[in-house]
């Protein structure tokens, strides 16, 4: 009895000590967006707009999300003007990714104003999200 | 006459000690990079002259003080009569080398204690730390460098005077500071070699030296041996994780704190870009800058950095501060295009402790 007392304590433990996973928190932002009355999601358009340049009044040229992160969203990318390294977006090359809600609108806010000039819709967003899940 | 010994081993290895050390200390003071070899001539050389005043009275014939040190009307007589064929004859020191001598021990332990004072005051560092401030520090320096320029004098008098000694007198001075013989008469000669005391100043010498460079020998690219990191100097979590999303966390004791109040009230427009911070890390933000700011903290790179602004200049870039443009003025462009430099701002390319915020001198290197 206290064997398996203990392995199902152990069992908990262990679940509680795994981090969010990408994709679950990745779903929750998608049913957020569409309840904003976003949807359905694209991760072909995602991918579409993760290399479309954009222009703006702050641009001195054509920027992309490309710019820092490359086109490849699993490779390592570089800060266009400090030059510090990026860690891989994609949560399957980085599983950190994409799992904390903060993060994810923090950067999309920072991100999106710098690259397109404003805020992202819930719709790109949505792309965008599903676009790097599924990579 | 024939030639025998005058000076004892002692003097001989201080002199030589004494003079390689000197030398030492003159060209590695100017590169922040070598001012642990410095600081390794310096405490040389300190350690020399008081053993050299010890040597002075208890060493042999010629090295006492009492034997060769001579009053002014002595020493204007010898110069007077310098060029003359019919001079007294001196085996050991003559009285304007002596004047030099007195001159050199006295310039060099200023040298020494004025140095101590600086380290203590500017850095942090050594047996005086903490009994003085950067300004006295700062302070201390220029004397420092003065007393420097007036040892250089002095040394290149010494010079002049020994070569022209060795002409008038067809006696080769700096010879005889390695054999230690000259020619005199033999009841002027110098009876003991005192070659233990010799030995035991030797021991000493190499034991200072390997323990001060024994942790080169142990570095490696990986692992660098820094000898000097900053002391206890404040981090704080949120500052460092906030600005190092995007560049390098600079430490707040690189800017007065009236700059990084504008920079959180510009966070909106942050060099182009909207940072977005939540109001609690900007208040956080706020509150390590004004503990930690340069004004906050004592330290040099602090201290010299608001002592280049005016009081109403508010830079947010540390390399729009006068401090920063002087210290890098010898920096070309090329080097700050090189892909391991990557520009003005990535301090850590070339500041191995500017993670830490520590810009010490001997942790700078600069990457092929």
């Amino acid at each position: 009895m206290n064997r398996v007392i203990m392995i199902a304590a152990l069992g908990l433990a262990a679940t509680a000590a795994v981090p969010a996973m990408a994709a679950d928190v990745v779903d929750e932002r998608l049913a957020a967006y569409q309840a904003e009355g976003a949807g359905p999601f694209d991760a072909k358009k995602g991918k579409a707009m993760w290399t479309q340049q954009f222009t703006h009044a702050k641009a001195d040229k054509p920027r992309s999300c490309a710019t820092c992160h490359t086109d490849d969203p699993r490779a390592q990318g570089k800060h266009a003007k400090t030059g510090k390294a990026i860690k891989p977006l994609a949560p399957s090359a980085n599983p950190e990714r994409l799992t904390e809600v903060r993060e994810i609108e923090k950067w999309f806010m920072r991100n999106c104003k710098w690259t397109v000039g404003r805020k992202c819709t819930a719709q790109e967003k949505g792309n965008l999200l599903s676009y790097l899940r599924d990579l | 006459m024939s030639t025998v010994r005058i000076w004892d081993l002692p003097t001989r290895l201080f002199h030589w000690l004494f003079a390689a050390a000197c030398v030492t200390a003159w060209v590695s003071g100017d590169e922040p990079r070598y001012t642990d070899l410095h600081l390794f001539a310096g405490y040389l050389a300190l350690g020399l002259v008081l053993f050299r005043l010890v040597w002075g009275v208890m060493g042999g014939r010629y090295a006492r003080f009492s034997q060769f040190v001579r009053g002014p009307a002595v020493v204007l007589s010898h110069l007077r009569h310098l060029f003359e064929r019919e001079r007294p004859h001196e085996p050991g020191h003559n009285p304007a080398g002596a004047v030099a001598i007195v001159l050199m021990l006295g310039l060099v332990f200023a040298l020494g204690v004025t140095g101590l004072v600086v380290l203590g005051g500017e850095e942090g560092f050594g047996p005086l730390a903490g009994f003085f401030t950067v300004a006295q520090g700062v302070t201390l320096h220029g004397w420092h460098e003065w007393l420097g320029w007036a040892l250089l004098i002095v040394v290149l008098l010494h010079l002049v005077g020994v070569a022209l000694e060795s002409v008038l007198q067809r006696r080769n001075l700096p010879r005889s500071m390695v054999s230690g013989t000259a020619p005199a008469n033999k009841d002027e000669a110098e009876p003991h070699n005192a070659a233990a005391t010799a030995v035991v100043l030797l021991l000493v010498v190499s034991g200072f030296a390997v323990s001060w460079f024994y942790p080169y020998l142990q570095e490696d690219k990986e692992d660098p041996y820094h000898p000097f990191v900053a002391g206890d100097l404040k981090r704080n979590p949120v500052w460092q994780e906030a600005c190092s999303e995007c560049h390098m966390a600079y430490h707040p004791s690189l800017l007065p704190d009236r700059s990084w109040q504008r920079m959180l009230d510009e966070q909106a427009d942050h060099f182009g870009e909207d940072l977005f911070l939540l109001p609690e890390t900007v208040a956080a933000l706020r509150r390590f800058a004004a503990e930690s700011a340069a004004g906050q903290v004592e330290r040099e790179l602090s201290w010299r950095t608001l002592h280049s602004l005016s009081a109403g200049q508010t830079p947010l870039r540390i390399t729009d501060t006068p401090y920063w443009k002087s210290v890098h003025r010898e920096i070309d462009a090329g080097t700050w295009k090189r892909p391991a430099v990557n520009g003005e701002f990535n301090c850590a390319a070339c500041h191995q402790d500017a993670e830490q915020g520590g810009f010490m001198n001997g942790a700078m290197r600069i990457p092929e």
